[in-house]
């Protein structure tokens, strides 16, 4: 198959702007080469639901609107948060006192601050940085699953919707 | 349940709660096995002492749901996701001082205020400096080039 030419990645503005205030504007996506993999017909496409980034926004919507401070989303979106938080301390790029400030941020954030981000990021400027997940790994043979892990913010746009 | 937990440091806790959570949020791709390739990719940026204790997390849930994991149904997948989360928020709280607490504020609105920024203008500030000088030019011609204009204007 032809490399995409565009990938989608949903991920909350609270995720976003940590990258962008603590990692040097580095993002960690997981991304795929379809926004609603729902549309496009199943011998094309096989992403199981928890990957399709039309999915994922859905649901934070969801969750953004009827203000569930313990959903499960938002308390997923916490762990994610502060694995990555872990991991960045691990890899020398932020200091003890920045995951503090972190944990502190991540701890006082309301519903609102989950609410989602598209990342639209055009194939041609990220090739080199994508992981594909090999066949064998995949949820389904033909599943597109696609990781990257340090991209680069000016290799993306955002879209966000206006709430207020 | 899950009493193992705060007896952990954060950092165990958080990475093995992270992984578990993923394991249950993707348990309908993984079939059957809890050993497949699928398996060991959902885990494969776990160390080992966070692979371990995300194990020991599904175990017990399927100690107390009595089925394994990945045939657990939606909401009760949910249920422990809630839990685990909350294990981790009552953690976080533990650490932090009301003073914390109130510079968290602080920094979120911080961050609130500035906003998501444009990839265009990062991906094209050296197109748009350029930009910028091809503008400005033409908002103010040499004299030379004036003339040549209204040289121009007047033939015409």
């Amino acid at each position: 198959m032809s490399a995409p030419l565009i990938l989608y990645s949903t991920n909350t503005w609270l995720a976003y702007m940590i990258a962008e205030r603590f990692y040097v504007d580095v993002h960690h996506v997981w991304c795929a080469p379809f926004f609603d993999s729902d549309l496009i017909p199943s011998f094309q496409n096989a992403n199981p639901p928890s990957s399709n980034p039309s999915k994922i926004c859905r649901e934070l919507f969801e969750v953004v609107s009827s203000g569930d401070r313990h959903s499960k989303k938002i308390r997923d979106n916490k762990a994610g948060i502060l694995r990555g938080v872990e991991e960045m301390k691990g890899a020398g790029i932020i200091t003890k006192h920045e995951v503090k400030e972190i944990t502190k941020i991540v701890e006082r954030a309301e519903t609102f601050d989950f609410r989602p981000l598209v990342y639209v990021i055009p194939y041609h400027l990220v090739g080199k940085r994508v992981e594909e997940v090999s066949v064998e790994r995949r949820a389904h043979p033909l599943a597109l699953e696609y990781v990257i892990k340090q991209l680069p913010r000016k290799y993306f746009d955002v879209i966000e919707w206006k709430w207020r | 349940m899950f009493d193992f937990l705060p007896t952990r440091s954060w950092d165990q806790t958080i990475g093995g709660v992270y992984f578990a959570m993923r394991l249950i949020k993707h348990r309908t791709e993984l079939g059957e096995s809890k050993n497949g390739a699928r398996f060991e990719w959902l885990l494969a940026d776990s160390d080992p002492d966070e692979r371990k204790l995300a194990l020991k997390i599904i175990d017990e849930i399927e100690r107390s749901a009595k089925s394994s994991f990945v045939s657990l149904s939606q909401a009760a997948a949910d249920k422990y996701v809630r839990r685990l989360g909350g294990i981790v928020e009552k953690q976080i709280r533990k650490e932090l001082t009301h003073e914390d607490m109130k510079q968290g504020e602080k920094l979120l609105q911080e961050m609130r205020q500035s906003g998501v920024s444009n990839s265009w203008h990062l991906l094209n500030s050296s197109a748009q400096r350029s930009q910028r000088r091809t503008n400005s030019k033409l908002r103010s011609p040499s004299p030379k080039k004036s003339k040549s204009i209204q040289a121009a204007v007047e033939r015409a």
